[in-house]
């Protein structure tokens, strides 16, 4: 009977729809598909960019080329054939007035729930969307001009900027640092540039949405983030994707600078399209993102809500260089049908008294397959580190597989570093108690699944953990009946 | 004097927390020393005991005639100075029998004298077992390891028997103890009670007082000793609580 | 291209390699041959660097080696074999209960040929150290336990690295324990002199149905050896397993163990301890592979590292689709004790089934100082509390030993050992 009934909750999770799956028509200007020097060239020319930049993406692109496609991750990626993708599409202009924006892109905002326009704005958060692979729209911009804060999109800080660019691009993962931060770096279209200035801290909350839309192209955007001494910002990324039968490609970079005392929050809900149940369609996803605890006392909190992609490969870490410094990391990674994700984070302790924090939760179901990867490294002078890693894997259904790969190398001897993990599957026991108290089995996983995930939702900012609630039920709705 | 304190000052963290206490104790005396939550006690105790997160920065502390800041932990406890944790540790994997055995060589060795044969040792240790009715189990478990409120504290006192110190400092020794085992504890520790040993009481209630009889008590308020009297005091902390005295001294 | 060195030295005297060898053992050693030309990496690739000797002739020492050498752990009633660098020492007569067969892998080809051949490379993976393994193994311990039948004592091998030249010993043990059998296996690593020694041993071991199996490793070398062994155990349905392997001295030693759960029910306690000091290198691998459903695993492993030394912890657990009620436990602790010492653990859990109950645990760090400032406390002085602490945390690991004088042996030799006395086998005349 109750085998029943988990075989029925799992043919449902199956069913579960995506819900951002449309598309736009809008007129976008796609460049050929292929990439080699000229394109890279080409990007940097219709970007208007300067010598340093075009030489910056030159070095990378020379690099990307020499370097293996990596393999060591738990993960079955298809071939991908990096000439036939497009390294570049922005939604077109219309000519007769440029600082308009064309009405069907306010629409799709608007259907993603994120107002363009500044009166029907989101209490309290200022917003860059990022259509393909070019920044449509930044909100609030000149009320936060007024606290020197910088918050555009990273083609225009190129521009204004050229001198905060350019001393922190590639400061964080280097152009070499794998292959597709290599290819990111030859290619990278557009992205979010913030700056905290000294001893501000930013008021509202910072947010980038995400949307690839144009057929046959990749998305390869690149954030940086500098917050400078004494400064804090919170940042907010949701990604979404239509839906098509064709895989389409995503590399992108986030770096995060922190400098003495300033404190910095990235949280992420991601939900690309994950391909359809037979595993058909659904974005690659290969993402490098770092912060570089660089002053003391400094502060960042990663923390991930993923739910979308066929494929994740994405690791947010820490390098917790200045003393005192401290690096967390909150991530619940929900896999279904035929998805796979291989996901965790890097704390890199360096400085002296470095604190950091690792809580995974991961839950699969379906045919998917999601695999924790970390790394707790303690170098030689990290006197009085400290780590604490928790994974917990969570299996629905039979099929799917649940992994966890941590790596601890400690080099000091007064590092303490602890790690757990723990796998099983959905409780009877607890689903029963539910049950008998009149609570369906629908109900009673969301529930579980709930108090699973709690401690990771309850990091993210209000308006988000509410999202990503909405989104961990539309994963699991409809499922008994 | 078996103890003298003067002026003695600490802190932690760079937090003073005792700020200037005198104090003095003889052979063969109890003293009580009671006072709100927070005001210093149990960092008097680590502090006498040589607790290494602690920081004396003022004062001296003379035990037997000797600078006992100037001395080890270790040293300090085969000298005679006993402490009752208030937290007792729990040390997974060392038996209660081993950890013993080598305390009570070690402090042989410190006096010159040859180490107690086994037969010897577990004759003693029986005895003393008596003392706390602490049953043969709890002997051949690990240190403290899942032993209940009322055992670890149990095992406190029967450490203290074996050792045998010339002093010895409760920390609220009745901390978590039901009626019985707080009667079983504070028994013990009057069947130790010798003329020439003498008992610090480090307690919030009265209630370890009414079995454990003290000659003076202290009350120590935001790291001072603010009044010092005989054990009338206790009635009269009981039955007013510690306002008053926080009143007194201009709080 | 250190491999190949080795394949041109196999190609110029395969006789000699192969002589007394059964015929299906030299056609397995031409697929091996291939296997490593094609996919040559072993483990330790470059230990195997160094100009070591090896004896494909099989030469025996002038004198009886069981007078030369006996280390056995006293007050024990073992039977004991002894392996001279590679080669087994054929001892007087043993009384070994009905149908127990002790003796040499070499001697076994030609007196248990059939057996030999059903079990030899049952349990084998295609890497490149098996292969390595097959081409040269000449010799080891066969031990054949019947159904049914309880070896009444411990079987003791003691390997001895002797030579004073560069020496490489290959040997392959084979070990089976029939259905409803029982066995006990202790084997001990011992090196002399200062001569460079590399060891490369494959044990092979067989647990038919409700068969116990126990499998004590010690290892007590110098810093000039070089230990590489593999241990993989294939277990059926309701057996039981315990190994324990336990690493005092050594240079560099590469343990790893790989089971096999083929049969529901089967149960497995895999356990080690290292203590590594000076610039001792240590490596413990494990992969555990639940293929059935309803068998149990559980793991422990320990390392305690002072000066330069290094240590390495990989312990996978796989549990295969359809292996469901599986439980599987995994529990690593490391002490570092000096700022040079380094420690690397990957835990790591692979699970393909959703009825399983499966954790592991690790951590790093140092001796607790509450417990330190409560013996102090006590009167015990700083060094001693170290010393408690660090044999209790030691000691956890031998539990689970069933042979009570080898556990009462073991915590005297750890106790030795973390006080920094050398340790020299009582009863050996070459350590003296």
């Amino acid at each position: 009977m109750k085998q029943q009934k988990q075989n029925k909750l799992v043919t449902d999770l199956l069913d579960s729809d995506y819900k951002y799956g449309f598309t736009t028509d809008v007129q976008t200007d796609v460049i050929p598909v292929g990439i080699n020097e000229e394109v890279v060239r080409l990007i940097s020319a219709k970007k208007n960019e300067p010598q340093w930049l075009l030489d910056f993406r030159l070095r990378a692109y020379r690099k990307w080329v020499t370097m293996p496609l990596p393999t060591w991750a738990h993960l079955n990626i298809p071939p991908i054939d990096f000439q036939n993708i497009s390294y570049y599409a922005a939604p077109r202009k219309h000519r007769d007035d440029s600082r308009q924006i064309d009405p069907e892109l306010v629409d799709t905002f608007n259907k993603l729930g994120i107002p363009l326009e500044e009166q029907k704005r989101l209490s309290g958060m200022a917003v860059d969307a990022v259509m393909d692979s070019t920044s449509v729209k930044t909100t609030y911009r000149e009320d936060l001009a007024k606290l020197g804060v910088i918050f555009c999109s990273i083609g225009e800080a190129v521009q204004h900027y050229p001198e905060l660019v350019r001393k922190y691009l590639g400061s964080v993962v280097s152009y070499a640092d794998n292959f597709y931060a290599a290819l990111n770096s030859a290619v990278f279209s557009d992205g979010s540039f913030v700056y905290i200035p000294k001893g501000v801290r930013c008021p509202m909350e910072l947010s980038t949405y995400f949307r690839i839309n144009a057929m046959g192209t990749g998305q390869f955007e690149r954030t940086l983030i500098v917050a400078d001494d004494d400064s804090y910002v919170s940042y907010l990324e949701g990604c979404t994707a239509p839906m098509r039968d064709e895989n389409q490609l995503h590399a992108a970079i986030v770096e995060i600078v922190v400098l003495d005392r300033a404190e910095v929050k990235y949280s992420t809900v991601q939900n690309w399209y994950p391909g359809d149940k037979n595993g058909k369609g659904g974005i690659y996803k290969f993402v490098t993102k770092r912060a570089l605890c660089q002053g003391e006392s400094s502060k960042v909190f990663w923390t991930q809500v993923e739910t979308g992609s066929a494929i994740t490969w994405k690791y947010p870490g820490c390098v917790l260089k200045g003393d005192n410094s401290v690096g967390e990391f909150y991530s619940v990674a929900f896999t279904n049908n035929y998805q796979q994700a291989d996901t965790g984070t890097k704390m890199i302790h360096l400085g002296k008294n470095t604190r950091s924090r690792i809580v995974s939760k991961g839950i699969s179901a379906g045919r998917s397959q999601n695999a924790y990867r970390g790394l707790v490294k303690v170098g030689k002078n990290a006197d009085g580190a400290r780590n604490f890693s928790q994974c917990d894997s969570l299996l629905i259904g039979k099929q799917c597989g649940a992994h966890t790969f941590p790596v601890i190398d400690v080099q000091n001897p007064t590092a303490v570093l602890e790690h757990e993990a723990s796998t099983s599957k959905i409780n009877e026991d607890q689903l029963f108690y539910c049950n008998q108290r009149g609570i369906s089995t629908e109900d009673a996983v969301g529930l579980i699944v709930g108090g699973f995930t709690k401690e990771v939702l309850n990091k993210l900012p209000m308006e988000f953990a509410v999202e990503a609630q909405k989104l961990l039920q539309i994963s699991l709705e409809g499922s008994v009946g | 004097m078996l103890l003298e304190i003067k002026d003695l000052h600490a802190e932690i963290d760079g937090k003073e927390i005792l700020r200037g206490i005198n104090l003095c104790i003889g052979r063969g005396e109890v003293h009580a020393i009671m006072g709100p939550n927070g005001s210093g006690k149990s960092t008097l105790s680590a502090v006498l005991a040589g607790h290494p997160a602690y920081r004396v920065t003022q004062g001296e502390v003379i035990f037997q005639g000797k600078d006992l800041l100037a001395i080890s932990p270790e040293d300090r406890s085969r000298e005679g100075l006993f402490l009752s944790f208030q937290y007792p540790i729990e040390i997974p994997g060392v038996s209660m029998v081993n950890f013993m055995r080598a305390a009570v060589n070690e402090h042989r060795k410190y006096r010159q004298q040859e180490p107690m044969s086994a037969t010897e040792f577990l004759r003693v240790m029986k005895q003393k077992r008596e003392v706390v009715q602490l049953d043969n189990s709890l002997a051949s478990r690990s240190v403290n390891e899942g032993f209940s409120g009322g055992e670890k504290k149990r095992n406190e006192i029967f450490q203290m028997a074996m050792l045998e110190p010339s002093l010895s400092i409760l920390d609220e020794t009745d901390s978590g103890l039901d009626i019985d085992a707080l009667r079983i504890v504070s028994e013990g520790v009057n069947k130790l009670k010798r003329p020439d040993n003498s008992t610090i009481v480090i307690t919030h209630y009265q209630r370890l007082l009414d079995y454990i009889v003290p000659d003076v008590v202290h009350v120590l308020y935001k790291g001072r000793i603010v009044r010092t009297a005989g054990r009338e005091l206790v009635a009269e902390l009981e039955e007013k609580g510690y306002d008053w005295i926080k009143q007194e001294v201009g709080e | 291209m250190i491999l190949k060195s080795y394949i041109d030295l196999y190609r110029s005297a395969q006789d000699r390699f192969n002589a007394g060898a059964p015929d299906w053992l030299v056609e397995a050693r031409r697929g091996s041959l291939d296997f490593l030309q094609q996919h040559g990496s072993l483990r330790e690739a470059a230990a195997y660097a160094t100009d070591y000797g090896m004896n494909p002739d099989r030469l025996q020492l002038k004198e009886d080696p069981y007078k030369l050498f006996s280390c056995a752990i006293p007050e024990i009633s073992a039977y004991n074999y002894l392996v001279v660098n590679d080669s087994f020492c054929i001892p007087g007569a043993a009384e070994l209960p009905q149908g127990v067969v002790v003796t040499s892998l070499a001697k076994a080809f030609s007196t248990h040929p059939e057996w030999v051949k059903r079990y030899f490379g049952l349990s084998h993976t295609d890497s490149a150290d098996w292969h390595f393994n097959q081409l040269f193994a000449q010799d080891g311990l066969f031990i054949y336990v019947p159904q049914g039948v309880v070896l009444d004592q411990p079987v003791q091998l003691v390997n001895y690295m002797y030579d004073k030249e560069a020496r490489m010993a290959v040997s392959h043990n084979l070990i089976v324990v029939e259905d409803g059998a029982a066995a006990q296996v202790l084997v001990c690593d011992h090196a002399w002199g200062e001569t460079d020694y590399l060891s490369n041993r494959y044990t092979e071991v067989y647990v038919g149905k409700g068969a116990k199996y126990e499998h004590y490793k010690l290892e007590s070398t110098n810093e000039h050896m070089t230990n590489i062994s593999t241990l993989a155990i294939d277990q059926q349905a309701g057996s039981q397993v315990l190994t324990n392997s336990i690493t005092l001295h050594g240079g560099h030693t590469d343990n790893r163990v790989q089971v096999r759960m083929l049969g529901e029910g089967a149960r497995l306690s895999l356990n080690g301890l290292a203590l590594g000091t000076g610039r001792q290198r240590i490596s413990n691998h494990t992969d555990i592979r639940h293929q059935v459903a309803g068998a149990m695993s559980s793991e422990l492993f320990k390392y305690l590292l002072d000066q330069a030394a290094q240590g390495d912890f990989y312990g996978l657990i796989r549990v295969d689709e359809g292996a469901d009620r599986t439980t599987a436990l995994q529990t690593n602790r490391n002490l570092c004790l000096s700022a040079d010492a380094r420690m690397q653990a990957r835990p790591q859990l692979e699970i393909y089934a959703d009825d399983v109950q499966c954790n592991h645990g690790s951590a790093t760090g140092q001796l607790d100082e509450n417990a330190l400032f409560y013996m102090q406390t006590r009167g015990i002085s700083e060094v001693e509390a170290r010393h408690l602490l660090m044999s209790a945390f030691a000691y956890e690991v031998l539990n689970n030993i069933g042979i009570e004088k080898v556990k009462d042996r073991l915590r005297l030799m750890i106790d030795r050992r973390l006080r920094g006395e050398k340790y020299n086998c009582h009863a050996c005349s070459m350590c003296q």
